[in-house]
C-alpha cells in the first residue's frame, strides 16, 4: 500500500511540476518587462553608497557610547542593524537586476556562450545562497558595533570596484524593444 | 471500485470506432487550424493515431482481443505512439525557444543529452522487470519518464529565461505532461502487481489519454495566435556585456562572502 501511494504521489508531483512551471508569470510591481528602458535593469541602489558609509561611520558609535543612556544605545544599535539588512535587501536587489538583464541579453542574442551562461547561473545561485545565510546571521542578532563598521567598510570597498568596472552595458535595441 | 466502473463507462463510450472518431474529429481541428505550420510533428503524431488506432480496430474486430495478431498490432502501434510522444515533445522544445537562437543552441543540447541519459538509464533499469509480459510496459514507463522529465527541464529553462509558453504550445505540453505521468503511475503499478488488472490498467491509461486530447482540444478552439519573431542582435554585445555583468555577478557576491568570513 505504501509503495502504492508513493507511486501515486510520484505521479502527481509531475504533474503538479510542469502545471507550476506552465502557470503565467505574475508579473512584478513596478516592473515594465521588456517594455521598459534599459536604465530599469540597471543596478540603483549601489549608487547610495556614501549616504551608506557616512550612516555607517565610527564617528558616531564613539559619539553615541560617550553621551547616550544605555537603553538609547541598544536602540541605535538594533537600528543600526536593521539598516544594513535592508541595504543588504537593497544589494540583492541590485543582483537581481543584474540577473534579468543578462538573461534578457541572451535571449535575444544570436549566439551564447555555454560557459559564459554556467557561470552566470553558479553566481546567481551561489549569490542567493550566501545572502540567505548572511540574512539569517543578522536577523538572529549580530553583535553590533564592529560588525556594522566591518559592513561600512565593505560597502565602501564595493563601491569603489563596482565604479571601477563601469557598467559599460549597451542592451541592443530589440532585447528592451517591446 | 467506484471509479473503477466510472473509468471502465467512460472508456466504453470513448473505445472502438468511436475513439477512433473522437481522434478523427481532434485531428480535423488541428487541420482546421493549420496546426502544421507550427507544430509540425504534434499534427503528424494526430493523424498517426487516427491511423494507429484504426488499424487496431480493424484487427481486434476480425481476429478478436486475444489473439496473436491482435497483441502484436497493440503492442507495434503502442510502442510508435510512444516515440511520436517524444517528437512531439521535441516539437514542443522547438516551439518554444527554437526562435532564440542563442538559447536554443545551448538548450538542444542540454534536453537532447539530458533526454539521452534518462533513456540509457531507462535501459539499464530493464533488467528490473519481473516477467516478460510486463517487460514492454517497463521500458514504455522509462520512455515515459524521459519524455515528462525531459518537458520538465525545458519548462525550467523557459521560465530561467523568461520566455511565456503561448498557445497552444502550452496546452500541449499540459496534455503531454498529464497522460505520461498517468502513464507512469499505472505502468508502475502493474508492473508490481499493486492492485491493477490488465484492462483497468489499460481503462486508467484511456481515460488519461482522452482527458489529454481533451487539454489539447482546448488549445485549438480558436485561431492560433500569431506570434512575431523576435528581434536578435548580432553585433557581438552580448560577448561584452556578459563580461561586464558577470564580474559585477562577482564583486556582489565576494561581498557577501567576506561578511560570512567576518563574523
Amino acid at each position: 500500500m505504501n509503495e502504492l501511494a508513493m507511486y501515486i504521489g510520484l505521479g502527481a508531483l509531475l504533474l503538479a511540476a510542469a502545471a507550476f512551471l506552465l502557470r503565467p508569470a505574475a508579473a512584478k510591481p513596478g516592473a515594465r518587462g521588456r517594455g521598459g528602458e534599459a536604465a530599469e535593469f540597471f543596478p540603483v541602489h549601489c549608487r547610495y553608497f556614501p549616504q551608506v558609509l557616512r550612516a555607517f561611520t565610527s564617528e558616531d558609535a564613539q559619539y553615541i557610547a560617550g553621551r547616550a543612556p544605555s537603553a538609547v544605545r541598544r536602540q541605535w544599535e538594533s537600528r543600526r542593524r536593521q539598516a544594513a539588512r535592508m541595504y543588504l535587501a537593497a544589494l540583492r536587489e541590485d543582483f537581481a537586476r543584474l540577473n534579468r538583464l543578462s538573461r534578457l541579453l541572451a535571449l535575444h542574442a544570436a549566439s551564447i556562450s555555454a560557459s559564459r551562461e554556467a557561470e552566470m547561473f553558479w553566481l546567481n545561485l551561489r549569490f542567493q545562497i550566501l545572502y540567505a545565510v548572511v540574512s539569517c546571521r543578522l536577523s538572529l542578532g549580530w553583535s553590533a558595533a564592529d560588525d556594522v563598521r566591518h559592513i561600512a567598510s565593505l560597502i565602501g570597498r564595493l563601491g569603489s570596484q563596482l565604479e571601477h568596472a563601469a557598467l559599460a552595458v549597451n542592451p541592443p535595441a530589440g532585447a528592451l524593444a517591446p | 471500485m467506484g471509479f473503477l466502473h466510472l473509468v471502465d463507462y467512460i472508456v466504453g463510450i470513448t473505445s472502438g470506432w468511436t475513439a477512433v472518431a473522437l481522434w478523427a474529429a481532434v485531428c480535423l481541428l488541428a487541420a482546421h487550424r493549420r496546426l502544421w505550420t507550427r507544430l509540425p510533428c504534434v499534427f503528424a503524431y494526430l493523424v498517426a493515431l487516427v491511423v494507429g488506432d484504426a488499424a487496431r480496430v480493424v484487427v481486434f474486430r476480425n481476429a478478436g482481443y486475444n489473439s496473436k495478431a491482435y497483441g502484436w498490432t497493440y503492442w507495434i502501434i503502442e510502442g510508435i505512439l510512444t516515440l511520436g510522444r517524444g517528437t512531439v515533445l521535441a516539437d514542443i522544445c522547438r516551439a518554444a525557444l527554437g526562435s532564440y537562437t542563442g538559447v536554443w543552441q545551448l538548450a538542444r543540447y542540454l534536453l537532447g543529452a539530458a533526454a539521452v541519459v534518462m533513456l540509457a538509464l531507462g535501459g539499464l533499469h530493464t533488467g528490473e522487470a519481473l516477467r516478460i509480459d510486463s517487460y514492454v510496459i517497463f521500458v514504455q514507463r522509462e520512455l515515459e519518464y524521459a519524455i515528462v522529465l525531459t518537458l520538465l527541464l525545458l519548462l525550467l529553462l523557459s521560465r530561467y529565461y523568461r520566455v511565456a509558453l503561448g498557445r497552444p504550445v502550452r496546452g500541449i505540453a499540459l496534455g503531454l505532461a498529464f497522460y505520461s505521468s498517468v502513464a507512469i503511475v499505472c505502468n508502475s503499478i502493474y508492473i508490481y502487481h499493486l492492485g491493477l488488472t490488465l484492462q483497468e490498467f489499460g481503462d486508467l491509461k484511456n481515460l488519461a489519454f482522452v482527458l489529454a486530447l481533451g487539454i489539447w482540444s482546448v488549445e485549438l478552439r480558436g485561431p492560433l495566435p500569431v506570434v512575431a519573431p523576435p528581434v536578435l542582435d548580432a553585433s557581438g554585445s552580448y560577448d561584452r556585456n556578459a563580461q561586464v555583468m558577470a564580474e559585477r555577478m562577482r564583486i556582489l557576491n565576494d561581498w557577501l562572502m567576506q561578511i560570512l568570513k567576518k563574523q
